[in-house]
């Protein structure tokens, strides 16, 4: 089920009234149920998948408690290996199929790659990673192992953030489901808002974006230069938007019902580096490498050269993590290699502070330098292979300016598209390390109730409704 | 109650009974319009009931599904199979007795004709089968025009089948702004003694008949024709639309017509193949073009061997002058007028001698004499 969809405009006041109205002992259960007709809502027999990974690592982890040292240790690899074996089945199994065939091609051998067609499995990367977070923690002692089946399928299934996130460490989240959770007036007028902010992000801005960027990305070299950059531009703008959208949805609708989930984006194409556009991007998976790889690597506290080996290695992962393909990696390798450049020329130090002091002119280069270089890496992201995106830029780079030129696809587009853009740029710089909506709170009533109409009846008049998918629901 | 929700339930209310109230004024206006609707009430009208209810919607499709579910009611012995380029066959260019339906409007790729013919129950299968074979189904960029995913699921009655226009409700309020909606006709139950359901029939008169045809009411003018006449002109010069250059033949969809009429051959159907006429002006900017189309001009050559390969025939009306029309009768670039089409079959009725036990063609030959205009001959009734 889509969170633009119909169905989701019934399923979400039907689950929640009934979550309000239910006693507490039951709410955990009501939820779990919604969760998993939600998820059954696009494949139903992949529910079998997460069962089956939800109860090897609930086992793993009660299993892992009650041991010490290496059998404790085998468990850990155990539960992590059959979790990596469902993700790498269905999502990199072809990926190293057709390379192993091309590799071995090079060599003079004729190995033939078997591609199945396999539908991969909804937020599969989001809920196994949600998954590993948890029996490492465990592992590591800073989370009890659950002992109740179904509050921790609940913790791997809750609906608002089960296909994209974001990824929940258990500390965070398995003790609100034993939390009463009472209908608050404020808390769920918040949550309602936020939801509303991300249903204008991804409907209103990412979709619209996405028509201008689909017809330039998906005909590579028919178009050229500040139309392709403009494409790559929105691209920056529509993934932000799509994401941050799903994220603001997820998080207020699991606000409404009293569950505090991480904050996922932190206006993150105001950053002076790229080390701080990590920090700001897609924040529960950044940390989730931190965490569960960069650190176990080494982290910082290894030779600068084994520091660097160990970034390009974790970027890369995520790059991989996004999608079986060349383009992935390549993006992940770019931002691991600008990571690294920046660390060997000391930029990435205190730079959140520096950011924060709000000196415009002095940030704004850095800040464009930093855009410039995300969005040369989203044109990897974004393209269809590797040779459409080498072509991509070849052909950004024959620069012919004309107004003209630019009024592709439907008239008016651009309109739309600059407007939106403004729009976000607008109300982000107005929140500004405020609370969502928080701000508004000092305005007069009627101006607030007024912004909230106008914000209904943008979605409603300007929104696109073909039910587009969110671009990280095939991760 | 809790102090907070007491609070609460009051102001949402206030705040989204205007969206209410605009929602549900829509879904009204939609149904009762015949915008959204049940399949199976239509069907039951128009192919159990035989009323003259023409279904046009104006801002989705015919729900692939309700063909077969047409078919599954009226079986028919003979069908048109094809795009929108078979909907100007009537049931009325055969005997009373022989009940026909034109299944077009909805498939796009040979494919899809094969799975829905496939998909009727074997007692439902027709005896005859007249498929109209579009040039761009055998080109191999055809891929970039309709995906090649075979999507159409045939097991999928919703309880509002067609449920899908009301997600372009903007668009509607745009035209109720634009002035193309016109009230007094959204409520009106019929006009003449025909049932109009759905926004385009009862605004233009373009929709389905009961035997699955297309009434292109009031769009078919001069101005819309020249107009999209040069689109396609546009197309070949640009290398745009169904008008894509390509140097190969698809070979898939060739092996999806062998498929189709081995299937056919063994359920003892008879089929009669044809080529749909284009307009003349765009068939000479093809001409012109022809480097880019070297299958175009050569695709009869192609069929024919596959057709007798199955014991069936197929036939070239590329050029609407071979079947004794003209430009004149197209109602654009690539369709021809219900008129056109009778000229069609009635060449049809004289080379393959089985369709005549269907037909009286002493009968047409006398309706195209009196038909008036050039597009319609026997109206929608």
């Amino acid at each position: 089920m889509l969170f633009n969809s119909f169905s989701f405009l019934l399923f979400f006041p039907a689950v929640t009234v009934i979550y309000f109205l239910l006693p507490y002992r039951f709410r955990a259960l009501w939820l779990l149920a919604a969760s998993c007709f939600f998820y059954m809502a696009f494949i139903p027999v992949y529910i079998l998948i997460l069962a089956l990974t939800i109860s090897v690592d609930f086992l793993a982890a009660i299993l892992m408690e009650q041991q010490t040292g290496s059998k404790r240790k085998l468990l850990l690899i155990s539960s992590l290996i059959s979790t990596a074996l469902i993700l790498f089945a269905f999502k990199y199994f072809n990926f190293f199929n057709e390379t192993f065939s091309s590799v071995a091609h090079l060599f003079n051998y004729q190995v033939p790659a078997h591609v199945y067609n396999i539908i991969l499995p909804i937020g599969l990367s989001f809920h196994t990673f949600q998954s590993m977070a948890y029996v490492i923690e465990v592992y590591r002692g800073n989370q009890k192992a659950e002992k109740n089946f179904g509050i921790y399928s609940l913790y791997v299934m809750f609906y608002p953030q089960l296909v994209a996130g974001p990824i929940e460490r258990p500390q965070n989240l398995i003790h609100q489901f034993y939390e009463a959770h009472d209908f608050n007036y404020r808390r769920v007028t918040d949550g309602l808002k936020q939801m509303a902010w991300g249903f204008f992000k991804k409907i209103v801005i990412a979709d619209r974006l996405a028509i201008y960027v689909n017809e330039v990305y998906n005909h590579p070299g028919k178009y050229e230069g500040v139309t392709v950059v403009l494409a790559t531009i929105f691209f920056a703008y529509q993934i932000y938007c799509d994401f941050s959208g799903y994220s603001d949805i997820a998080i207020g609708a699991a606000r409404v019902m009293g569950f505090r989930l991480m904050k996922n984006f932190d206006n993150p194409y105001s950053s002076l580096s790229v080390t701080e556009f990590w920090r700001r991007w897609h924040i529960s998976l950044s940390t989730w490498f931190r965490d569960y790889l960069f650190i176990p690597l080494g982290g910082s506290k290894v030779a600068m050269k084994k520091i660097y080996i160990n970034l390009i290695i974790v970027f890369m992962v995520s790059g991989l993590w996004h999608g079986a393909n060349w383009t992935f990696l390549v993006w992940g390798a770019l931002h691991g290699f600008y990571v690294i450049v920046e660390r060997y020329f000391g930029v990435s130090k205190n730079i959140i502070t520096e950011n924060e002091s709000g000196k415009f002119l002095k940030n704004f280069p850095r800040q464009l330098l930093t855009f410039f270089l995300v969005c040369f890496a989203w044109i990897f992201f974004r393209s269809n292979s590797l040779t459409d995106a080498f072509i991509i830029i070849s052909s950004s780079l024959h620069w012919n300016f004309s107004f003209a030129a630019l009024n592709i696809t439907v008239p008016g587009l651009l309109v739309y598209c600059f407007t939106g853009i403004f729009i976000l740029e607008l109300v982000q710089q107005l929140m500004k390390g405020n609370e969502f909506f928080s701000l508004m709170l000092h305005w007069p009533r009627w101006i607030r109730i007024t912004t909230y109409h106008l914000l209904i009846i943008s979605i409603l008049a300007f929104g696109i409704f073909n039910n587009t998918s969110f671009i990280y629901f095939q991760f | 109650m809790n102090r907070d929700l007491e609070k609460f339930i009051p102001r949402f209310i206030r705040f989204i009974l205007p969206y209410i109230v605009v929602a549900i004024f829509t879904v009204i206006v939609f149904y009762k319009s015949g915008e959204i609707f049940w399949v199976t009430k239509t069907l039951e009208a128009q192919t159990i009931d035989r009323r003259n209810f023409i279904s046009g919607t104006a801002y989705s499709n015919l729900p692939h599904y309700f063909r077969l579910a047409a078919v599954e009611n009226c079986k028919p012995k003979v069908i048109a199979l094809g795009s929108s380029r078979v909907l100007q066959f009537r049931s009325a260019f055969f005997k009373d007795s022989i009940s026909f339906y034109t299944t077009g409007g909805v498939f796009k790729r040979i494919e899809q004709l094969r799975a829905f013919l496939e998909s009727i129950p074997e007692e439902d299968l027709p005896k005859a089968i007249i498929i109209g074979l579009d040039q761009w189904f055998f080109n191999s960029r055809y891929d970039e025009v309709v995906s090649r995913k075979n999507d159409l699921v045939y097991n999928n009655f919703d309880w509002f089948d067609n449920w899908d226009g009301i997600e372009r409700w903007q668009d509607f309020y745009s035209d109720c702004m634009n002035g193309k909606i016109k009230w007094s006709k959204l409520w009106m139950e019929n006009d003449s003694g025909i049932e109009w359901s759905g926004i385009s029939a009862r605004m233009e008169g373009l929709g389905y008949r009961k035997d699955g045809s297309r009434s292109y009411g009031r769009i078919v003018s001069a101005g819309t024709i020249s107009n999209r006449i040069k689109t396609a002109i546009d197309s070949v010069r640009n290398d745009n639309g169904l008008f894509r250059w390509a140097n190969e033949p698809d070979n898939q969809s060739i092996n999806e017509l062998r498929v189709l009429l081995r299937f056919c051959n063994k359920h003892k159907i008879t089929v009669t193949g044809f080529i749909p006429p284009i307009q003349s002006h765009v068939l000479y900017e093809m001409k012109k073009n022809q480097e880019h189309y070297p299958n175009f001009f050569q695709l009869y050559n192609l069929l024919y061997p596959i057709f007798r390969d199955y014991g069936f025939y197929v036939y070239d009306f590329t050029v609407p002058e071979n079947y004794g029309s003209n430009d004149s009768e197209m109602v654009d670039a690539v369709h021809g007028s219900e008129k056109s089409y009778l000229k069609l079959y009635l060449h049809l009725l004289q080379k393959e001698g089985y369709l005549n036990q269907y037909s009286d063609s002493v009968y047409l030959k006398q309706r195209l004499e009196t038909a008036s205009g050039n597009f319609d001959v026997f109206g929608n009734k």
